[in-house]
């Protein structure tokens, strides 16, 4: 049902706007679904704040990040100390500064990968996958803000009583990821100069994710 | 004519008929004939504790049916899981079913541990904390800022070090590689779902019950497969008991049915009236009867084994009214019943005599399955000679309508030449010569896991589900004990580092112990203070390093988490049976490590040996040893009771003529160690038993032939008729259970079958020449 349903309205949504191009704003969840799944290939650089009752100061890190279909995300952490990390298909690579990388692979460690999984497909606003765990609304862009919003909330388990909400604002890429936990803490991932070009993968970085 | 010895056995029969009654009333039908395969086998005696555990363990585990839904929508696969669920949870067969885990039983597990959290280390975590406790901050900081990592501020306030996240998640990962899919413990890949459904047989895996159930499980698997699309796959012994019962069941009746009706026709053949046909069935029922009620009084149930054969005692228990009934023929008129008895009565009585010895060889073994054989066999043919001695003479006094015995020619064309002297030379030794080349390439196979006829399409399901679970079936497992608890949790913690050797050697596959679940409280000690020693020396250097505003601390009081509060949690329901408690007999408490994927036993063996308190437990191998040992004991004794019948004929015949009597079931048997060798089945305890029963039956015919007192040609062609007539209901009962899908039938049957044409081939060599005149 669900299946046919969407199938119609991507169709009619085709019709509507033959021409629905990367300045147009994004006016559905489908529509959102087909902008994110659009490139193969997103770089960009990440800022992640984290304002946490427990520390006086916000934990502020930095660094670029590399995204691919199907390989998965690189983490390059260059601020406040140099950390690697690779999250693939079903296995998380964790590299800290020149020391040897660690290795875990999903099916040793699926608790570890739970949460891996679930980030990796807010990165790729995986909605469909999304809507088993969560209640996702979304919100089209108000007047000239042009920016979407699309709120997930935890319907069951160990992710309700952690969170309270996750939000994704953006426009033609995700541009923030916003994570409230029950606790009050807060933490922002906002991303910038994000290109899908070169749209493929240099041989460095396929090679990066063989591990 | 005797009435009184008739009126005895009437009086007996009458007693075993009521036993019968009160034995039936007092019991359901269902609980009087044992089902269970596991019941023929031998206890382990060297070691009643190993096999008490072993019993426990196995026990439960047997209980267990695996369903495993694969589905190419996941939705699709949910809906089903969800119906078989509530299908399963209808029929009675299981007790029960455990399909969605609900998030209490997910949150069962840190309700559990939460409290503990600073007492339990998984083994890299000791290492770690003991050599490297600094590279504990770096991880801390790196998974912080990691993303990925899904670290809140609340987990770290709980647990500034994040030691117990790993604690858990080296839990989850011993205990399989599952996920929950919609609740349901599962596995997804890019192509497929599987999802996995337990069940729990309420009786005994090899009850009645399995059996008569399957059918309705199987129709509500196949509703479930339409309905909605998917595979569907289970496996469990019950599954295979439930077979095995119903093959069994199926060859009951195809046997008994089979050798009654061959019985039938033969009688009506041969004797063309109804007497002798009420006369043969009276004595065959009034063994079953015997047979039966006496067994039940000595070993409380009758085994479903001990009745396919005794479907084929039919066959057997005919013999003594074959003979008192062919006499009666060859009579004609001039019919005497007690003189008709008198003539046949010594040969009966020494061929009863013979068949026991014959059965003997069957109690030395230990098995019980095999005692109850010998039992209900034995009685069973004492049954039918008692009728036959006992009432024939007064049920059968007058002479029969019918006389002159049929096939008149041929059996007389047989016995003239049988008289031929160098045809009782040469065919015998033909037979022999015919045997030897395959006496040489005749091979033993002690291997129990070849007796099994599994059936393909369930080990194909079975293959399926072990695939999911990612375990490799097979009953091997340890089984660890102590003077007390912690004992036993200390040397769990000992073998279970050694296993993971085993493992990196790749002699293993993986195991499951209770130990990582529940540490020994000098083990969780040991870990407080390691963890304790953590926040003093690296509190600080945390603060610093994450900027904490505080630096962080941790309980000091020590409170170890109990097994019993372990045992009691519900999250530790899937894991409880592994431990045993108290052993039964000892002082001594145990707890059992399950082995998956054993490729070697005999590190793990040697692994045993080193410590008392350490029992590699592998029921396949232990029954195969078992099978060995007797195999050649019964060897021994079969040459022994050989040795004994001879010396006992040669006593009352003179040696040459015992000799001629004993010959022709020494070469059947000989000849059927050769059919199995040129065939190239290698043979096992269950043909050597087939050997006795061979000795047994084969002594009789000689013994009617030698027998003879009056060496006149009518007295001969009524043995020889007798005997072809007992020969070939023999075969054809245990010709049938040469068709049975048991292995173990399957090998006796046919050695029966060799053995017994054999023995009625050669059996004239018994008869003594007329001097030559």
């Amino acid at each position: 049902m669900r299946g046919s349903r969407s199938w119609i309205f991507m169709f009619s949504m085709l019709i509507a706007f033959p021409m629905s191009g990367s300045g147009k704003p994004i006016e559905s969840l489908v529509e959102l679904q087909r902008t994110l799944s659009a490139h193969t290939v997103i770089r960009g650089s990440f800022k992640q704040t984290r304002t946490l009752e427990l520390f006086d100061q916000p934990l502020v890190s930095e660094g670029r990040f590399l995204l691919s279909e199907p390989h998965g995300l690189q983490w390059l952490q260059t601020h406040p100390f140099s950390v690697t990390l690779i999250l693939g298909k079903d296995q998380l690579s964790q590299q800290f500064g020149e020391q040897p990388a660690q290795v875990m692979q999903a099916d040793e460690n699926p608790m570890m990968f739970y949460f891996s999984g679930l980030f990796l497909s807010i990165f790729r606003g995986e909605t469909e996958g999304l809507a088993e765990q969560f209640n996702v609304e979304f919100f089209p862009p108000v007047k000239e803000e042009k920016y979407w919003t699309l709120k997930l909330t935890p319907e069951q388990g160990p992710l309700k009583t952690a969170f309270k909400t996750i939000r994704l604002q953006g426009r033609e890429y995700i541009d923030t990821i916003r994570l409230e936990e029950t606790s009050g803490d807060i933490s922002v991932i906002q991303f910038s100069h994000q290109s899908n070009h070169p749209a493929s993968l240099t041989e460095a970085e396929r090679s990066s994710f063989e591990f | 004519m005797n009435f009184k010895r008739a009126y005895s056995w009437l009086v007996v029969i009458l007693v075993l008929g009521g036993s019968l009654l009160w034995q039936g009333l007092g019991s359901s039908r269902g609980t009087l004939i044992e089902t269970d395969i596991m019941a023929l086998l031998p206890r382990d005696r060297q070691n009643p504790v190993a096999q008490a555990a072993m019993d426990r363990v196995l026990g439960g585990l047997e209980r267990k049916v695996l369903f495993v839904i694969e589905a190419e929508d996941k939705d699709q696969a949910v809906r089903a899981a969800e119906d078989l669920v509530g299908g399963l949870k209808q029929m009675e067969l299981f007790s029960s079913v455990s399909g969605r885990i609900d998030s209490n039983q997910q949150k069962s597990w840190s309700d559990l541990y939460y409290p503990k959290r600073f007492q339990l280390l998984t083994p890299e975590q000791r290492e770690r904390l003991r050599h490297t406790p600094e590279a504990q901050v770096e991880r801390v900081q790196m998974q912080l800022y990691s993303p990925f990592s899904g670290v809140t501020g609340r987990e770290l306030q709980n647990n500034p070090f994040l030691l117990f996240r790993e604690f858990l998640s080296g839990l989850t990962s011993q205990s399989g590689a599952f996920t929950l899919i919609d609740g349901f413990p599962g596995k997804s890949d890019e192509e497929k779902s599987y999802l996995l459904i337990t069940a729990e047989a309420a009786d005994s895996a090899y009850g009645a019950r399995g059996a008569n159930q399957l059918p309705a499980l199987l129709e509500l698997e196949q509703q479930i497969r339409e309905r909605y699309a998917v595979e569907l796959y289970h496996t469990g012994v019950l599954c295979y008991a439930a077979e095995g019962i119903k093959s069994a069941q199926r060859e009951i009746s195809t046997i008994g049915i089979g050798s009654l009706i061959g019985v039938l026709v033969l009688l009506i053949i041969v004797y063309r009236s109804l007497l002798p046909i009420g006369l043969s069935l009276l004595s065959i029922g009034c063994g079953l009867l015997a047979a039966f009620v006496v067994t039940v009084w000595i070993f409380g149930r009758v085994h479903l084994f001990s009745l396919v054969f005794g479907a084929s005692l039919i066959g057997i228990s005919i013999d003594y009214a074959f003979h008192y009934l062919t006499h009666r023929l060859a009579a004609g008129s001039s019919w005497h019943s007690g003189t008709g008895l008198k003539a046949i009565f010594s040969a009966i009585t020494m061929g009863l005599i013979t068949s026991v010895m014959g059965y003997a060889g069957l109690l030395a073994a230990p098995f019980p399955g095999l005692q109850q054989l010998a039992v209900f066999s034995t009685v069973g043919l004492a049954g039918a000679y008692a009728t036959v001695v006992c009432w024939y003479p007064v049920l059968a006094a007058k002479p029969g309508t019918n006389s002159g015995l049929p096939w008149a020619a041929p059996m007389n064309g047989w016995i003239v030449f049988w008289s031929n002297r160098s045809v009782r030379i040469a065919l015998p030794l033909l037979v022999l010569g015919l045997a030897i080349p395959g006496l040489f390439r005749a091979e033993f196979n002690d291997d129990i896991r070849q007796l099994q006829a599994l059936s393909p399409d369930l080990k194909a399901q079975e293959k399926v589900v072990q695939q999911v679970m990612g375990i490799q079936n097979g009953q091997h497992m340890l089984l660890v004990t102590g003077d007390d608890e912690q004992a036993v949790l200390e040397r769990l913690h000992e073998t279970g580092l050694r296993l993971n050797e085993l493992i990196q050697n790749e002699i293993l596959g993986g195991f499951h112990s209770l130990e990582p679940y529940a540490p020994s409280e000098r083990i969780q000690r040991d870990n407080f203070e390691l963890v304790q020693s953590l926040y003093l020396k690296q509190g600080h250097q945390l603060k610093q390093t994450l900027g904490l505003s505080e630096t962080p601390s941790m309980a000091t009081d020590f409170s170890p988490l109990t097994l019993a509060s372990f045992l009691a949690s519900p999250a530790a329901e899937p894991l409880r049976f592994l431990w045993l408690g108290k052993l039964d007999d000892t002082e001594k408490v145990g707890s059992v490590i399950l082995l998956n994927g054993v490729k070697n036993a005999a590190p793990l063996n040697a692994l045993a040996a080193q410590n008392p308190d350490l029992h590699f437990l592998d029921k396949a191998s232990e029954i195969s040893a078992l099978f060995s040992v007797y195999r050649v004991r019964i060897t021994y004794l079969l040459l022994l009771a050989t040795l004994s019948i001879w010396i006992l004929l040669a006593l009352r015949y003179g040696v040459a003529k015992g000799t001629r009597m004993v010959l022709p079931p020494i070469l059947a048997g000989l000849f059927s160690i050769s059919i199995a060798g040129l065939s190239g089945a290698p043979m096992n305890l269950f043909n050597l038993l087939a050997l006795a029963i061979v000795l047994g039956i084969g002594i009789d015919y000689t013994l009617f032939f030698g027998e003879l007192r009056e060496r006149s040609g009518q007295a001969l062609l009524s043995t020889q008729l007798s005997i072809s007539l007992s020969a070939a209901t023999t075969l054809l009962s245990f010709g049938l259970l040469a068709l049975s899908e048991t292995a173990a039938i399957h090998c006796f049957g046919m050695t029966v079958l060799v053995g017994i044409f054999i023995s009625w081939l050669l059996a004239p060599l018994a008869m003594t020449l007329e001097k030559r005149s």
